[in-house]
């Protein structure tokens, strides 16, 4: 993964996200707009095999990047989630 | 909400569970990720020293590279272009070789791996059939790689969900239109009017027939956002519990090598 900031404000970010696509960004962008200090997040992405989807988050004026990692931190904790109740109905059958 | 997971059926190669409490999104990556970002073994090179058989070198290569290869110490290898060495090397590369003289037929289970810990999912695959004489001797690379590079690198076969159902029932006139029309056969009258029970409603495929036979619109049935019935199927690289969990993994291992990268902006 790499990433690529193309334009940043104190309210807009534009982030070219290389090597990724739909399976992370589209969770991505639904967790960030469950967050009400962004107004605006979305994705573009031409094609899965020759482009790289772009990051588009616009924010209340709270640093997007900052914004974004939390997201990132409430999917990690969702994935620990799903493991867990995951193994334990595994266990359970 | 805490997410919730109800299993259904769990065995080795196939699952079937009921994801609960959690969105569109995060079940869709879970979905995508089995399909294309957990990676597998699968031969990808061959070096051929014979091949009399009725199949071109080429031909033969297609078949053997869509066996399923099983490995359980996965972590322990990486894909070549991640790898340093310029041309394989025993960190990113498995040597499979294949020697049969006919009359016989080839199976997956001839495959003789130089990692016993990485073998074909299945012995009873047929590569070729070979007549008196016909002859092949070949060397065959595994490589690791991703679902969504190439189908042989794809890990779960068929792997999907749907919603489950919401059915609301109100001012029931007991009919039984409804009964008589579902498809399933899962709806049943009562004394206060039709009804679905609880284990039945992961049958239900939501076709509406049910909303559409009543006369009086007392029975209604919605897709609950919330909720989805996964249905896993692996080729055999992995267990099915092993492939769901390892999906749940690349998910995280992608949020946090994004996280690493912001942090260090
Ligand atoms: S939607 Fe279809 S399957 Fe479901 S209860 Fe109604 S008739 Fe039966
Ligand atoms: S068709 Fe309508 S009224 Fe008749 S039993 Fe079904 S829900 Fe009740
Ligand atoms: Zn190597």
């Amino acid at each position: 993964m790499e990433l690529k900031i193309l334009n940043k404000t104190d309210y807009e970010i534009n982030m070219e996200i290389h090597g990724e696509d739909h399976t992370l960004l589209n969770v991505l962008k639904s967790i960030l707009l469950e967050d009400s200090r962004v107004e605006i997040a979305s994705y573009d992405m031409k094609h899965v095999n020759v482009s790289e989807p772009i990051l588009y988050v616009k924010t209340d004026g709270t640093d997007q990047v900052t914004v974004i990692k939390e997201a990132l931190s409430k999917l990690i904790s969702r994935c620990d989630e799903f493991n867990e109740v995951f193994s334990e109905a595994v266990k359970a059958c | 909400m805490t997410m919730k997971v109800d299993m259904l059926e769990l065995s080795e190669r196939s699952a079937r569970f009921v994801l609960s409490n959690t969105t569109p999104a995060f079940a869709n990556s879970i979905r995508r990720a089995m399909l294309a970002d957990v990676p597998t073994f699968a031969i990808d090179d061959l070096n051929i020293y014979n091949n009399t058989s009725v199949l071109y070198d080429e031909q033969l290569g297609l078949r053997l590279a869509l066996i399923p290869i099983a490995t359980e110490n996965i972590d322990d290898y990486t894909t070549q272009d991640e790898c340093t060495c310029e041309e394989g090397c025993p960190s990113c590369e498995v040597s499979i070789t294949l020697s049969a003289e006919g009359p016989k037929m080839v199976y997956s289970g001839d495959l003789i791996s130089s990692d016993p810990s990485i073998q074909p999912a299945d012995t009873n695959i047929p590569i070729i059939e070979l007549k008196e004489d016909q002859r092949v001797v070949l060397e065959a690379l595994a490589h690791k790689g991703l679902g969504k590079d190439n189908a042989k690198w794809q890990a779960g076969v068929a792997c999907g969900y749907k919603n489950l159902p919401l059915i609301r029932v109100n001012n029931c006139d007991k009919c039984g239109l409804c009964v008589s029309e579902c498809p399933k056969g899962i709806i049943y009258l009562d004394e206060e009017g039709a009804k679905v029970s609880e284990e039945n409603l992961v049958d239900c495929i939501l076709c509406k027939l049910c909303e559409e036979a009543c006369e009086i619109d007392a029975i209604s049935v919605k897709e609950d956002e919330s909720s989805f019935l996964f249905t896993v199927e692996s080729d055999g690289s992995y267990s099915s519990q092993q492939l769901i969990i390892n999906a749940g993994n690349t998910i995280k291992t992608k949020a946090t090598e994004m996280q690493e990268i912001l942090n260090n902006l």
